[in-house]
């Protein structure tokens, strides 16, 4: 296998695009040098901050109690690791709960997690570098509706008392295009020439997603609702978590080309993951979580040009301690009840220093947890629950899920796999060529790997100035042998190469209307609901809080969405508030 | 024998193909040019006297006739299919028309000329003369016959013009091609390199008919009744100004914007109601604004009011108001408006520019492009209508032209409930313009208004009498249910697509 930085660009084409692509330009381009790329950088992640935290946190002698009792300590109630959705959430109920002795610390220099974007700046308008939309939320989910209410993102309800997103921050119409036998189309689904029998299957498709958005188990929960920890865990759910999405199709006889392709899209879109590595259940939570009624619409979008970013920059609203580009090294539990827990928290200069706190938020990547949590990694088998323990609401009911459960904490953690992508926005002078449907705010090429782009400018208003796009990109290793992952480690130019070969199937022109071109890459961006994850022990275990520490990133509940990461930082503060009331009532008494 | 029976199913198809090609120039020639008598009569006129050359030409064929059958079948497939899309597009540029118009029905009567000659004398060795002629000649009228019917009451209905031409330059080529067999023991050498011309001039056809739809589009958009006096392309839009014998008409688009004849009838209904509205609460207008009207004639009508102060116009196109500013019809015609001192003009996007904060006008007169896009759909919104009450009173008025109640009446309503949605009070009112059939506007305030009575002097079309009558609506272009325009919905714009699928489909 040979090194990105040796391979030649068919080489990285192939890879990141498929052979199709790679071969056809590739032609070309032996005949004539490629024109110049736009300039542009690599934005987002400080991994310097992040390989000095490393490096520390290896070497155990830099926390032992002596090196400790010398760094400047900070006392509070709560230190909070990561200024994601899910510690932004729980920082801002903490504080509305009367909780103000509160950290906050982010490794990079800006808060919001993969919810990032930036304002206009090196581009025309505000770009997202992440995640940019959340689907509105259906009238059971109130405390999202109040979060969004006090942003001004409704306005009003429908028939049916569901939330109606303003009319701004709704993605224009048409919502999607697709880019397929050169031209474009309206929508998602490949229907230009589409067979009897293929739509026979979409609409079959259909029909099953409806029959599960009306089933309920005795208890009358859905199978799919946001947040998932609502929905059923019957055996007839928990089933669909063993196989994968691709096998659940082919097992409903659903084997249409275009159908698999459709969903195979969703998948992507959402996981970072292909068909055949999406647990059937969360590929049908998909499409079934936010439809309200069978054969409802599905729940319109909400988004902004900053995509979630906008979100995230209201909830640090008010966070006088938040912490930028500080790393935590280390978090040491409290040896007893009466103790607290030790957060030793690292700066780009090298300076420690010690947060001494009663209760821990951990709101970053379950996978870093192992080796930044001093003990966990061979933390015995089973949860430790404190009083304050609000486990999973599948934990009693389902022993057989045990049988395979890890042996340490650590060991569960590192079954938590995450997705890595690549953003990257565009500046335009105008808009390039194309034939076909008008602009859509999501455009998709079908056949390609990428997820096509976001039609950032238009999504604004704005139809006739210089265009901003946002193209979207998931790493997925589908076959071990192939090298994708290490695209990831691709410099800009490579990137710009890809982005700018891909788009150039739909627009001929792409390279010369191009006057710039950033790139973000996420390492770990999003958890993977591969199959038996949900439901499976190792989730359950990393979801549990270990010795005053509480875990609030989205992923202990499988899905990487931002109304989880939400609701799991609503959950965890309520819990350490009424901890913390708890204590104090013990001590006043 | 089997050969002889083959061939004179050639005989029919290119009997009809033959005619077919003629009907094409002669209704193309009525379309473009009018008077059908005159274009159908000279169009039979040169086609039969080019047959007449080319059977004449055919005693120079020599040993070769099969071979030289196969050629001109080819060449009359490339010429005679491609004759409409050709010219259609010496009519779109304005050039040439006549000349290639008759060069083509020469050409191809020419080539048509030859085919039965050159047939016969295929065909003598294996038929008796008597019966040669008669099946020959009888296969042809046949032929002939088919085409006449199958032309006004399938082919220009289900094809057009564009695709009927192209069809049966397909077919032509495939006799050619089927030749190449048939007659494969009389051509001897070159068949391979035949065979393959053939089958290259039926992928072009082919080609053709595929992008029938786009050309059709395409020239249609550079149709225009009268003579193009000025055209331009601009970042935005196609603007072309025509010119007949009773004034001249400004196209955006290929979309008449207004004839020169009436437009005074639209202008005085767009402008005035608003007007007089706020001057009967007893109030001065100082401050107007025209969001659109480049062409600067609502401008003009603005501009009878001395006490306006302070006007401005956005308009999106630079080229549209350079346009009005310049264009000596145009300048006379909106009598210099834009150059006014008082006016400002600003070229930006409408929707960005009411984000901005301005102060409040007492007048404004909305005149938009009608929806056929999105990006004019925008302007049509719950969110536009919005962000424009940011910019008026409580006593402001509001004028909005609003497509024609009759022919898109859904579009009508729908623009004036989604005002309504808007928190806005919206009066319907229509007037009648030539050109345009019957036209609707709203006028709009933020509080309960009661129709204009007044109308000031010295207007053209209104006077009091019939400023109230605008705002009676009969019947049939009254309220009817519709949805509510957002940005993520764009409903008006399917609104106006469906509405828009009355065209000339014979094109």
């Amino acid at each position: 296998m040979t090194s990105p930085a040796s391979w030649n660009r068919r080489q990285i084409i192939t890879t990141a695009l498929g052979a199709a692509v790679g071969l056809l330009p590739g032609c070309r381009y032996r005949r004539t040098p490629l024109s110049p790329l736009p300039p542009g950088e690599l934005v987002g992640a400080d991994f310097s901050l992040g390989h000095l935290v490393r490096d520390q946190a290896r070497n155990d002698s830099l926390f032992d109690d002596s090196q400790l009792a010398s760094l400047p300590r900070v006392e509070c109630d709560v230190v909070i690791v990561g200024a994601g959705v899910s510690g932004l959430s729980a920082a801002r109920r903490l504080k509305q709960q009367g909780i103000d002795d509160l950290v906050v610390l982010e490794l990079e220099s800006v808060s919001g997690g993969t919810a990032r974007g930036d304002q206009a700046g090196a581009f025309s308008t505000p770009v997202p570098w992440g995640a940019h939309y959340i689907p509105a939320p259906m009238k059971h989910q109130t405390e999202l509706i109040a979060l969004l209410e006090e942003l001004g993102a409704l306005e009003g309800v429908d028939s049916e008392g569901h939330p109606i997103p303003r009319e701004e921050w709704s993605p224009r119409a048409p919502e999607s295009r697709f880019w397929f036998r050169g031209s474009w189309y309206e929508g998602l689904y490949a229907w230009p020439g589409a067979s009897d029998d293929d739509l026979n299957q979409l609409h079959k498709f259909e029909s099953l997603i409806d029959a599960w958005v009306a089933w309920r188990d005795e208890q009358g929960r859905r199978a799919f609702i946001i947040p998932a920890d609502q929905g059923s865990d019957s055996a007839e759910v928990r089933a669909l978590d063993r196989l994968s999405m691709h096998d659940w199709l082919v097992s409903h006889e659903l084997t249409s080309e275009r159908l698999l392709d459709y969903v195979d899209y969703a998948c992507r879109d959402d996981y970072g993951l292909g068909l055949r590595q999406t647990s059937a259940w969360a590929g049908l939570f998909y499409f079934a979580a936010r439809q309200a009624t069978p054969e409802g619409e599905s729940r319109p979008y909400l988004t902004w040009p900053e995509g979630n970013g906008f979100v995230t920059r209201f909830l640090a609203r008010g966070l006088n301690r938040l912490e930028t580009s500080t790393a935590v090294a280390r978090v040491i539990p409290a040896a007893s009840v009466s103790e607290r827990a030790r957060v030793i928290a690292v700066r780009p200069d090298g300076s420690r220093r010690l947060f001494a706190a009663k209760q821990v938020v951990f709101a970053a990547p379950q996978m870093l947890a192992p080796y930044m949590i001093a003990g966990y990694d061979s933390s015995a088998l089973l949860p430790w629950r404190g009083t304050d323990g609000e486990g999973d609401n599948a934990t009693e009911s389902n022993e057989e899920a045990w049988e395979a459960a890890p042996a340490t904490r650590g060991e569960a953690a590192r079954e938590f796999r995450y997705a890595a992508w690549v953003v990257a926005n565009l500046q335009l002078d105008r808009a390039p060529k194309e034939t076909g449907h008008e602009l859509a705010w999501d455009n998709v090429i079908l056949g390609s790997k990428s997820l096509g782009y976001l039609a950032t400018s238009y999504q604004r208003g704005d139809d006739h100035g210089p265009p901003v796009w946002s193209w979207y990109y998931p790493v997925i290793d589908d076959d071990p042998s192939q090298p994708r992952r290490r695209l990831l480690e691709l410099d800009r130019d490579a990137w710009a190469e890809i982005v700018l070969t891909d788009l150039e199937r739909a627009h001929g022109d792409i390279r010369e209307r191009v006057q710039r071109l950033d790139v973000m890459r996420w390492g770990h961006a999003m958890i993977q609901p591969v199959p038996g994850f949900r439901f499976g022990a190792a989730r359950r275990l990393g979801s549990e809080p270990w010795r005053g520490i509480h875990f609030a990133h989205s992923d202990t509940s499988g899905l990487p969405l931002f109304e989880e990461a939400f609701e799991r930082g609503l959950r965890v503060a309520d819990a350490i508030a009424k901890r913390l009331k708890d204590d104090a009532g013990e001590e006043a008494a | 024998m089997r050969q002889a029976s083959l061939l004179l199913l050639n005989v029919f198809v290119i009997a009809i193909c033959g005619l077919v090609y003629e009907l094409v120039a002669g209704a193309l020639a009525s379309y473009v040019l009018g008077d059908s008598v005159t274009q159908f009569s000279t169009c039979i006129g040169v086609y039969l006297s080019a047959m007449g050359l080319g059977a004449w030409l055919s005693r120079f064929v020599e040993n070769s006739a099969s071979r030289v059958f196969v050629e001109v079948e080819l060449a009359v497939a490339l010429i005679g299919g491609f004759s409409a899309p050709l010219l259609f597009s010496a009519f779109a540029y304005g050039a040439f028309f006549r000349p290639l118009l008759y060069l083509i029905v020469g050409i191809v009567g020419t080539l048509v000329g030859l085919e039965l000659p050159l047939l016969m004398r295929i065909l003598r060795d294996s038929l008796a003369f008597k019966d040669l002629i008669s099946r020959v000649l009888t296969f042809d009228y046949i032929g002939a016959l088919v085409a006449s019917i199958a032309f006004p009451l399938f082919l220009v209905p289900q094809l057009g013009l564009i695709r009927t031409s192209l069809v049966f330059g397909i077919a032509n080529a495939l006799v050619g091609l089927w030749g190449t067999w048939l007659l494969a023991d009389s051509i001897h050498r070159g068949l391979t390199l035949l065979r393959w011309r053939a089958g290259i001039v039926i992928v072009l056809l082919v080609g053709g008919v595929i992008q029938a739809d786009r050309f059709t589009q395409w020239s249609e958009e550079r149709l225009y009744d009268g003579q193009i006096i000025h055209s331009s392309t601009s970042n935005y839009q196609r603007i072309v100004v025509t010119s007949d014998q009773v004034g001249f008409q400004l196209y955006l688009n290929g979309n008449l914007q207004f004839s020169s004849v009436d437009e005074y009838r639209y202008h005085e209904a767009l402008v005035h109601p608003a007007v007089r509205s706020f001057i009967e609460q007893e109030r001065v207008p100082r401050r107007a604004l025209i969001l659109g009207g480049g062409d600067g004639l609502a401008m003009r009508e603005l501009l009878r009011y001395s006490s306006l102060e302070s006007l401005t116009l956005v308009d999106l196109d630079p080229a549209m108001t350079e346009l009005a500013s310049t264009f000596d019809p145009l300048v006379e015609l909106n009598q210099a408006s834009l150059l006014d001192p008082r006016v400002e003009v600003v070229n930006d996007d409408a929707m960005l520019w009411l984000e901005q904060p301005h102060e409040p006008f007492d007048v404004v007169i909305i005149d938009f492009p009608d929806p056929s896009n999105y990006a004019l759909g925008k302007l049509y919104t719950t969110r536009f209508f919005r962000m424009l009450s940011r910019v008026v009173t409580d006593d402001s008025r509001v004028a909005i032209q609003a497509t024609s109640p009759l022919f898109t009446r859904r579009c009508f309503w729908c623009i004036l409930r989604t005002m309504e949605a808007a928190d806005w009070h919206v009066l319907p009112y229509q007037a009648s313009v030539p050109s345009f059939g019957v036209w609707g506007f709203g006028l709009a305030a933020r509080e309960p208004l009661v129709a204009p009575s007044t109308a000031p002097d010295g207007l053209k079309h209104l006077d009091a009498d019939t400023m109230q009558s605008l705002f009676r609506l009969p019947t049939d272009l009254g309220p009817i249910p519709v949805e509510i325009q957002r940005l993520d919905n764009q409903i008006l714009v399917r609104y106006h697509d469906e509405a828009a699928m009355v065209t000339p489909e014979s094109l």
